[in-house]
């Protein structure tokens, strides 16, 4: 921290213009009693500029952890040296992304003692992502003093504020599976567990794939064919539309936020499940990573969710939308979106057009808006409303899978609707 | 921010500026007589809101002017006008960073500072009144100038001296 120079106390100006005010009208009209009522603006300016000397005082902070989930709580501690005479006012001021456990923690009056001072404040994260704390201002002055030093120190710790898991226990299918082992059943018939249909049996089929009791019925051998475990690749395509005033307000920046956590759930499934994940965002922050697997892909994955989410909550981005989505013809598209913007629509029957799969989850935004009270908030609520539905009817007669996932709807339940929707037909070769 | 905290702050700062404004101009009006002494309390109020120096310094001049133009009706007038603007200008100081702040926390210690100001212009006050009473003589306002000037030297002095000495 630099060294700071004192400024001046409002009171300086205004009490030395009032002593020579009043002395040389003492002066002038030879009334010295005058003069005496200026006493105590010269006493208190002498007493005021006393002190004038720069002053270190070495501000810094630290936190309990760096690393959270949205919505614990994190103990930060603000370090800094002064004069033992000194006062000293600290106020913190946190960015949007965080509140304070107790309001007052964030505003402290010290008076003359010790020369290094701690104070220490709990904060909780509101929204996750990669997260500035805010800032301080401490004042430091002399009682009776008309000279202050005043420090505006940044919080310069960035957080990691994780999105709590969604809970998710199924897998969507991929279209079109690779030929590393993993954990979908693929489309394509060969070697594996889960059965897939009966054939004649033919020269070179194994004995143990017999279906003897099919072959009892049909009179002439079977054999069972199965389908083989591989792996797939899936694109998290996320909307970051704007509404229609060119901004993210609160329920859009809720929306979001819900998206981002959903996508990040269904990505570490996958992850798991040996799948290569993809991320791409339309709409004001525009990101694309191309599909990976294991633990790298997971932590890009991840850097790129906590800036999605940190830029989100600073309300930073620009519209990026005309870049062009590239997605690997054999991923599992899973759009996630409100569908407020109908460019998103657009993108989707484009993406739908050039044979991709796709499966569209809509976050509902209907329970984030204020109840509607006069005629025409309902009737803008009813157009709105009808607005999304047949958005959602324009996908789903595309052949697009399409489910809502509204306040109250677990992620499980939508990703089992869209396995339901999205049962695809066998492959044979 | 604390909602009952924010309200308590808002209203000491509304009691204090009225309190300041009622000092500066019941003294500047009983002293005068003139509609002018509603200057100095809306110059007083208006610093509390804005907390902007200017105004503070404009608030301090018009009282001091207010003071002068007292002097027409005796010394001890321009005495209290004076020593009225100079406590409104201690209670709004108070009032503008409890506003400022938005919390009364350390109030305590900020009174306690006000209430040493006031004592002191309580005693500049009757030591004015004394001062009137006896009928000092010219060379006494030229001697305590002197002084006083010297003590501001003095001062600036020992403060270069200790500032010096710290680096």
């Amino acid at each position: 921290m630099a060294v700071t120079n004192p400024s001046r106390d409002p009171r300086l100006v205004g009490y030395t213009a009032v002593t020579v005010m009043l002395a040389i009208g003492a002066l002038v009209f030879g009334k010295p009693a005058v003069f005496v009522c200026a006493a105590p603006f010269a006493i208190a300016v002498i007493r005021g500029v006393r002190d004038r000397a720069p002053l270190d005082t070495q501000l810094r902070f630290d936190a309990d952890e760096y690393s959270l989930l949205e919505g614990d709580e994190v103990r930060v501690t603000a370090t800094f040296r002064r004069r033992p005479e000194h006062v000293a006012y600290v106020h913190v001021v946190l960015t949007t992304s965080w509140e304070a456990v107790d309001p007052e923690e964030l505003q402290w009056v010290i008076p003359p003692g010790d020369a290094e001072v701690t104070i220490a404040f709990t904060v909780r994260a509101t929204v996750w992502g990669r997260l500035t704390l805010g800032s301080v201002v401490l004042e430091l002055s002399t009682r009776g003093g008309l000279t202050a030093w005043e420090v505006h120190g940044e919080l310069p710790a960035s957080f990691r504020v994780l999105p709590p898991p969604e809970r998710v226990r199924e897998l969507l299918p991929p279209p079109i599976s690779h030929s590393l082992l993993g954990q979908h059943p693929s489309r394509v018939v060969g070697d594996g567990f889960d059965f897939a249909e009966l054939r004649p049996y033919s020269h070179g089929d194994r004995l143990r794939d017999i279906n003897w009791r099919a072959s009892a019925r049909f009179d002439s051998l079977q054999v069972n064919r199965r389908h083989p475990e591989r792996n797939g690749d899936v694109i998290l395509l996320l909307d970051t539309f704007t509404d229609v005033a060119g901004t993210h307000s609160a329920a859009l920046q809720a929306v979001i936020g819900r998206a981002a956590r959903a996508a990040w759930s269904i990505a570490q499934l996958h992850l798991m499940s040996q799948d290569r994940v993809g991320l791409a965002t339309r709409g004001r922050y525009t990101r694309q990573l191309p599909t990976a697997g294991g633990d790298r892909a997971r932590y890009t994955l991840l850097e790129a969710m906590l800036d999605i989410g940190g830029e989100v909550a600073d309300g930073r981005g620009s519209d990026g939308s005309t870049q062009r989505l590239r997605i690997p013809p054999t991923a599992l598209v899973v759009a996630l979106t409100p569908l407020i913007d109908q460019r998103m629509t657009r993108d989707l029957l484009a993406l739908r057009g050039s044979g991709r799969t796709v499966v569209v989850v809509v976050v509902d935004t209907l329970d984030l808006l204020p109840e509607p009270t006069t005629l025409a908030e309902q009737q803008s609520y009813r157009l709105f409303g009808a607005q999304l539905r047949l958005q959602r009817e324009r996908l789903t007669a595309d052949g697009m899978p399409v489910t809502v996932w509204g306040k109250d709807g677990s992620l499980a339940q939508v990703v089992g609707a869209l396995r339901h929707l999205q049962r695809g037909r066998l492959v044979r070769r | 921010m604390n909602e009952t905290l924010t309200r308590g702050s808002v209203w000491f700062a509304i009691a204090a500026t009225l309190c300041a404004a009622l000092v500066s101009g019941l003294t500047a009006l009983v002293a005068t007589g003139s509609v002018l002494a509603v200057l100095a309390p809306l110059l007083f109020a208006r610093f509390v809101a804005a907390d902007f120096e200017g105004t503070l310094t404009a608030a301090l001049v018009v009282s001091a002017g207010m003071a002068l133009l007292a002097l027409s009706h005796g010394e001890l007038a321009a005495i209290v006008v004076a020593s009225g603007g100079y406590i409104a200008a201690e209670i709004s100081i108070v009032a503008a960073r409890v506003h400022r702040r938005r919390t009364t926390a350390g109030i305590g210690e900020q009174l306690h500072d006000v209430a040493i100001n006031i004592s002191l212009a309580i005693a500049a006050l009757l030591a004015s009144v004394l001062l009137t009473a006896a009928d000092a003589p010219t060379w006494l306002a030229v001697a305590a100038l002197a002084l006083l000037a010297a003590g501001g030297l003095a001062a600036y002095l020992v403060g270069r001296v200790r500032n010096a000495a710290r680096h």
